[in-house]
């Protein structure tokens, strides 16, 4: 995979605005941050986890109001906030409002309909997980061996390509319906 | 084209029959090929685009996830699609993400970056685009080519069919039309042989068998019944035929008559016409004659006068002999035509014309050129005397008198004479200077002639200058009236004026009327200056009237003129009455010569004006003859005795003697007497001893502007 493509790919259609935001971002990161692949990886996996949103359904999503908007929560410190924001920025899903938020604990939960669970929280991963059970929460994250915790999505590096394992158990018990094309690219898939 | 139109019918219907199935056939042909090719093509490009939705919908994770082998698994699918021969997915950034080959081939490969194709057609395959659609947004595009072989094999077995079936067909039609053509060709054949017979032998009895065919049934009935109707017509045509050579031949019996008679009509009206042209010809003389004569003398006018005197002149010059021209003048013509009537004038003038013409040789032309002038020629003369002598002759023959409607008249002439080539060499100068030397006979006392001589010319022109003058001065009124008093000799007091025409020159100032009076005279012009005298008299009279001045009588002069014209009287009380005055205050002036010329005219227009209460005075009495029978019978009041008698009546004994018994004549008769040009003490002395009624005279006042004899009235003379 090319470093390039992470950028170009989510923003097709960015604004003027949301272009030059974009570019300072960029620049400021590579200012600060000289860990290359790192910075790549944030932007693959932020990408990932907006574009799982349009294989997946919600359960109320026929029922729901369409105007509420699609909350992607990142808890704790997550290096993905950043780059999320850049590629959610104005965009929809399926005709509702993306919008990020980010929360310190597990009590923050309520309204969330994408969790990302980052490396630093795998000490509390149960308890976010327990939490966020029944309330149809998409639970993704990097933490090895995530899908046999009880998550739904864990990333994984395999020659380097980023790819992911999907716990359809999970995500059924969550009542989320999966594309079959989604459940095709998972590496491991446990039902 | 030309060939087809050789051909008889028959084959015509077999050509078209065959032209006609062969193209609807090829029409069909062709139209069932296209449509089975566009049909073949949509359907297949339906197939490939539902394919490449399919492709599309099933790799729309594996392009968002980047997971290439997802999407070459998906493609691979297409190995059981036999006309897909190669398929690729391309990302956004149009660079090549997965693809699937039949073949290795040329066909099989797909390009590694995506171009944008708009034709769907290549030589030998057929492709499709189909956008990938995630959410509303192109994340990428699928690309499905397929081999148009099977297509084509497809078409060639239905072109095959088509080709069969269209040979098929046009046997058929060969066959039907060969049928076709014997059942229509048969008959018309038959018709055909029957008609060439017919035109050929006019053999019209013919009749063709009828053949088993409808229309053409009813065809060859109609060409019997045409060649019945033909029979019939030839048979009328032969009878109209007999009759209209009949009929010519009687027209042109009567055309023949009737030519004839315009043969006749046409010589008379030649006889006519020649006849006309004759009188034509006479008349067409007697303008001629007209044109160059004098209608009332019968003598040659001025136009054939001009005319015979130049030639004159060309033969004179030619032999250097000597002309003459003599320009005639009646004396008192004008007062003749004036007083007796135009009638007497006239037959005055043939009686002149016949002596003249008596006067003179045969070879020369007696020429009257209008009024009462005429001209003789003399063709060539030998002396100036000739000329005299002739003149002489003319001047004696026209004193004798004339006998006109019972009248014997008296006239005298002047003629003027000029001789070639002393006193020109010209037409126009000799005319002028007979002309001229005439004026000059006149002046000096008329009934005379005289030759041309060089001063005459210096005083006609002048004579002419005045004539000018006076003219104008007519035209702007130039003319003042003086009025010299008559006194009263006993009291002294004015009694009367006289009325005298002075004319105020532009340059020379006031001239008296004795330097222009006679051309006034001469010309006639003195009837407008007198009238314009008398006019101005009466205006004065009223002036003086309304001044407040005693009324006092103002003399006017009449010439001859005047008073031979007939409106004089109606004139004279149309002034009376204009101003308003009192006819007592007018006396005319007549001259004594005047009185006695035609006694019985002026006797009645004297008894006219008398009637009007005009004053009559006789003026210059004692020039001329009076007859005192007459003067006797005249109505006149007065008698005014001419200044050369008074001029020496102190010294002239004889002078004396007349004054005396005239004033003694005149009292004996009840007329007033007055003296004219008393200059002298002397002279009013004798005149005052001798009874003399009034005076006037420079003695007592010279002539005066109206304005300082109005001071002069209020004194005693």
């Amino acid at each position: 995979m090319k470093t390039n493509q992470s950028s170009k790919m989510p923003i097709p259609r960015a604004t003027p605005l949301g272009l030059a935001l974009v570019l300072a971002i960029i620049s400021h990161t590579l200012i600060t941050q000289n860990r290359l692949p790192l910075t790549r990886e944030h932007q693959l996996k932020a990408a990932f986890l907006f574009d799982f949103t349009k294989f997946i359904k919600w359960p109320c999503e026929s029922n729901c109001n369409s105007d509420s908007a699609l909350n992607f929560c990142l808890i704790g410190l997550s290096p993905l906030t950043m780059t999320l924001e850049q590629i959610v920025n104005y965009k929809t899903v399926r005709g509702r409002k993306a919008a990020i938020r980010s929360i310190q604990d597990k009590s923050q939960l309520e309204g969330c309909h994408v969790l990302y669970i980052p490396q630093s929280k795998r000490q509390e991963l149960s308890g976010i997980l327990d939490a966020a059970s029944g309330n149809n929460i998409l639970t993704v994250s990097d933490i090895k061996h995530f899908t046999r915790y009880g998550g739904m999505i864990e990333f994984l590096v395999i020659d380097n390509k980023l790819r992911f394992s999907i716990n359809l158990r999970a995500a059924k018990r969550e009542n989320l319906v999966f594309s079959s094309q989604l459940l095709k690219l998972a590496i491991t898939l446990s039902e | 084209m030309r060939a087809f139109n050789n051909m008889s019918i028959g084959h015509k219907i077999l050509w078209i029959c065959i032209g006609t199935s062969g193209i609807a056939l090829l029409l069909t042909g062709g139209a069932l090929g296209i449509n089975d090719w566009l049909n073949g093509k949509r359907t297949l490009i339906d197939h490939l685009t539902t394919q490449a939705n399919i492709i599309g919908i099933n790799s729309t994770a594996a392009l968002v996830f980047n997971d290439p082998q997802s999407a070459t698994l998906t493609l691979s699918a297409l190995s059981a699609d036999t006309d897909i021969i190669a398929a690729g997915i391309y990302r956004q950034d149009k660079l090549l993400f997965a693809s699937y080959s039949r073949t290795s081939s040329k066909q099989g490969q797909i390009s590694p970056k995506f171009k944008e194709e708009s034709q769907h057609f290549k030589p030998n395959s057929l492709f499709v685009i189909q956008p990938i659609i995630l959410d509303g947004e192109q994340i990428g595009v699928v690309y499905l080519r397929a081999s148009l072989e099977e297509l084509y094999a497809q078409l060639r077995g239905h072109s095959g069919i088509i080709a069969l079936v269209l040979f098929i067909s046009l046997l058929v039609a060969i066959v039907l039309s060969s049928k076709l053509q014997r059942l229509i060709s048969g008959p018309i054949q038959r018709l055909t042989e029957a008609a060439n017979a017919v035109s050929k032998d006019r053999h019209h009895a013919l009749r063709v068998s009828k053949s088993n065919n409808g229309e053409l049934n009813i065809l060859t009935e109609a060409f019997n019944e045409m060649l019945v109707q033909i029979q019939e017509r030839d048979h009328r045509l032969k009878a109209n035929k007999a009759q209209l050579e009949a009929l010519v031949l009687h027209r042109t019996k009567e055309l023949c008559t009737l030519n004839q008679k315009l043969e006749d009509h046409t010589q008379q009206l030649e006889a006519l016409v020649k006849e006309r042209t004759a009188e034509l010809h006479n008349l067409n003389q007697q303008l001629k004659h007209q044109a160059y004569h004098d209608t009332l003398t019968g003598l040659p006018n001025r136009a054939l006068l001009n005319d015979r005197l130049s030639q004159a002149i060309l033969h004179a010059k030619r032999r250097g002999k000597k002309l003459a021209v003599l320009f005639l003048d009646l004396d008192r013509f004008k007062y003749i035509n004036d007083t007796l009537g135009h009638a007497v004038g006239d037959q005055l003038l043939s009686l002149v014309a016949v002596r003249l013409g008596q006067a003179v040789r045969k070879d020369d032309t007696v020429a009257r050129l209008g009024g009462d002038e005429f001209t003789v020629l003399l063709n060539t003369i030998t002396h100036m005397r000739d000329a005299r002598e002739i003149a002489r002759k003319m001047v004696k023959s026209l004193e004798q008198p004339f006998n006109c409607y019972g009248r014997e008249l008296h006239i005298t002439t002047s003629i003027g004479i000029a001789v070639f080539p002393k006193h020109g060499n010209n037409t126009e100068d000799l005319m002028r200077n007979a002309d001229i030397a005439m004026y000059c006979a006149k002046t000096q006392g008329r009934n005379n002639y005289r030759v041309y001589a060089a001063a005459m010319h210096a005083q006609s022109r002048q004579r002419l200058e005045m004539e000018n003058n006076l003219r104008q001065a007519i035209k702007r009124e130039d003319f003042v009236v003086y009025y010299q008093p008559q006194c009263d000799i006993h009291s002294r007091k004015v009694i009367a004026v006289e009325a005298l025409v002075r004319w105020r020159h532009p340059q020379l100032g006031l001239i008296y009327p004795e330097t222009f009076i006679h051309i006034l005279e001469d010309t006639g012009m003195i009837v407008p200056v007198g009238a314009l005298v008398l006019k101005q008299a009466c205006i004065q009279i009223k002036t003086w009237s309304d001044a407040g001045l005693a009324p006092i009588k103002i003399s006017v002069n009449v010439s001859p003129r005047q008073f031979n014209q007939r409106k004089l009287v109606k004139n004279v009380q149309q002034i009376i009455k204009d101003n308003g005055i009192p006819s007592g205050c007018l006396t005319l002036e007549i001259t004594e010569s005047l009185l006695m010329e035609n006694v019985e005219d002026t006797i009645n227009t004297l008894h006219e004006l008398n009637g009007l209460g005009v004053h009559l005075a006789i003026d210059d009495f004692g020039t001329g003859y009076s007859s005192l029978y007459y003067l006797k019978h005249f109505p006149i009041d007065s008698i005014k005795i001419d200044k050369s008698f008074i001029r020496d009546i102190a010294t002239d004994p004889n002078d004396a003697a007349i004054v005396r018994a005239i004033i003694a004549m005149a009292h004996a008769l009840g007329k007033r007497v007055i003296a004219e040009g008393v200059e002298t003490s002397h002279q009013l002395a004798f005149l005052r001893q001798h009874r003399c009624d009034a005076v006037q005279g420079y003695l007592f006042s010279r002539p005066l502007p109206d304005t300082e004899l109005a001071t002069k009235l209020v004194k005693a003379c």
